[in-house]
């Protein structure tokens, strides 16, 4: 496994995610040094970076911090794929650029039959 | 007379002119030089409105002593004329800043969360490219300096063909390389810099639809036109949640009827756009330059 900052902000977010109570660093080292060979201070960093992009929220408990993840699994992949489908039409500073957009019933007729000609001419049975 | 000239010119290509270029479905044939059209129609117009606001102001406030002896209709005229420009200017500034963050941040909340709940996948191998684990199909990129991304869903992974997903991977970098999404961007912010009355949506959508086609054009040349049509026809078609229905498909018709064509590079059509684009800018700076020029003839 490598240990791209990016593999361990996933890793860490996991666990955040599988724990039912916020987590102190510790906790998080112990889950995250399973698997592989893991300095404290990395996993400090780690969580320090994750709170920094608003994606972990940190509390004071006595004299440790502990860390929870700001948003569910579930709520932050229905909010990527909101933004992925445009379901925010009316925001038209657009921060994704799609690939294309999803048409309605009549564009859809009107799309296949211009695939069809495509296919035509590719195939050479439109004569020119 | 070049301030009236100026302030109609810009008012014809804020408004009607962009309805009548609309219509110029050739233009397709030459994305690039059409979205220079577009950039050179804006800044034209940009032109044209400040241009008529210097005409103005210069002289008048060489005469600033005699404010009190002007007639109240002239003072009247001078005080719209500059309270205009001023208007467009700084709504220029602005809103030249306000899409600039504001696409930057939400862009990077996007990338971040994208970067924890995707996979680097090892199937397609491109940098930057993340798989979300949805069964719904996506595709789309996310362009910036360092770091852009592009990411698909396993739900596009499970539709497309893999020549299919070559010409979709295609596309968005050539978005990504060509940073689209900055032409984009700029032409939103100059677009918003002119008052709600007097301005198109039009230029934005089309230019919207013209970069779509310039990187249709490059995953064209990597994977030929059919695999390219057909992915667009899939994804377009692809069932959509109710809370994302109702947005525009406007152009993909069009998109994929343009691939039937056989690429051909249209010199000649490409030119003429181009010296039009050129000729548009010219048009206000002439009209500015004539009474410097020969100060004679100025009013």
């Amino acid at each position: 496994m490598v240990n791209t900052l990016g593999d361990l902000e996933r890793s860490a977010m996991e666990q955040l995610w599988s724990a039912a109570e916020p987590q102190s660093v510790r906790e998080v080292h112990l889950a995250l040094t399973r698997d592989r060979e893991l300095a404290y201070t990395t996993v400090m960093t780690v969580l320090d970076r994750l709170s920094k992009k608003g994606m972990v929220r940190r509390e004071r408990e006595g004299r440790a911090y502990l860390y929870a993840a700001e948003r569910s699994r579930d709520e932050m992949v229905a909010d990527v794929m909101h933004t992925a489908l445009e379901g925010n039409a009316d925001d038209r500073t657009a921060a994704l650029v799609a690939f294309v957009s999803r048409v309605s019933p009549a564009e859809a007729t009107a799309m296949r039959e211009a695939l069809a000609q495509v296919e035509d001419r590719q195939n050479g049975a439109h004569p020119r | 007379m070049a301030a009236i000239l100026l302030g109609v010119l810009g008012l014809v290509l804020a408004g009607p002119g962009p309805l009548w270029v609309d219509r110029w479905r050739f233009l397709f044939r030459v994305p690039r030089a059409a979205v220079v059209l577009w950039q050179a129609g804006a800044v034209a117009a940009l032109v044209s409105v400040v241009g008529a606001g210097l005409v103005v102001a210069v002289p008048a406030l060489g005469r600033w002593q005699e404010v009190d002896t002007l007639p109240v209709g002239e003072l009247g005229r001078y005080a719209v004329v500059l309270l205009f420009t001023a208007v467009v200017v700084l709504r220029l500034i602005w809103s030249l800043v306000a899409v600039a963050r504001n696409t930057g941040v939400r862009r990077r909340r996007h990338r971040d969360a994208v970067d924890l709940l995707a996979r680097p996948t090892g199937a397609l191998t491109s940098p930057g490219l993340r798989v979300l684990a949805e069964q719904l199909p996506v595709a789309y990129c996310l362009p910036a300096l360092r770091g852009s991304r592009v990411v698909l869903s396993e739900g596009t992974l499970a539709l497309l063909g893999p020549q299919e997903l070559r010409a979709v991977v295609e596309h968005e970098s050539a978005h990504v390389r060509a940073r689209h999404d900055l032409v984009l961007d700029t032409f939103h912010a100059l677009h918003r810099a002119f008052p709600i009355a007097v301005r198109s949506e039009i230029p934005a959508l089309q230019c919207r639809l013209l970069v779509e086609m310039l990187a249709d054009d490059a995953a064209r040349r990597v994977t030929g036109p059919l695999p390219l049509a057909r992915a667009l026809v899939t994804l377009a078609g692809a069932p959509n949640p109710d809370w994302a229905l109702g947005v525009a498909g406007a152009g993909v018709v069009d998109r994929v009827s343009r691939l039937a064509d056989e690429p051909r590079p249209h010199r000649s059509l490409a030119a003429a756009v181009y010296l039009l684009a050129g000729g548009l800018v010219a048009l206000p700076l002439l009209v500015l330059a004539v009474p410097v020029l020969a100060p004679g003839h100025a009013g």
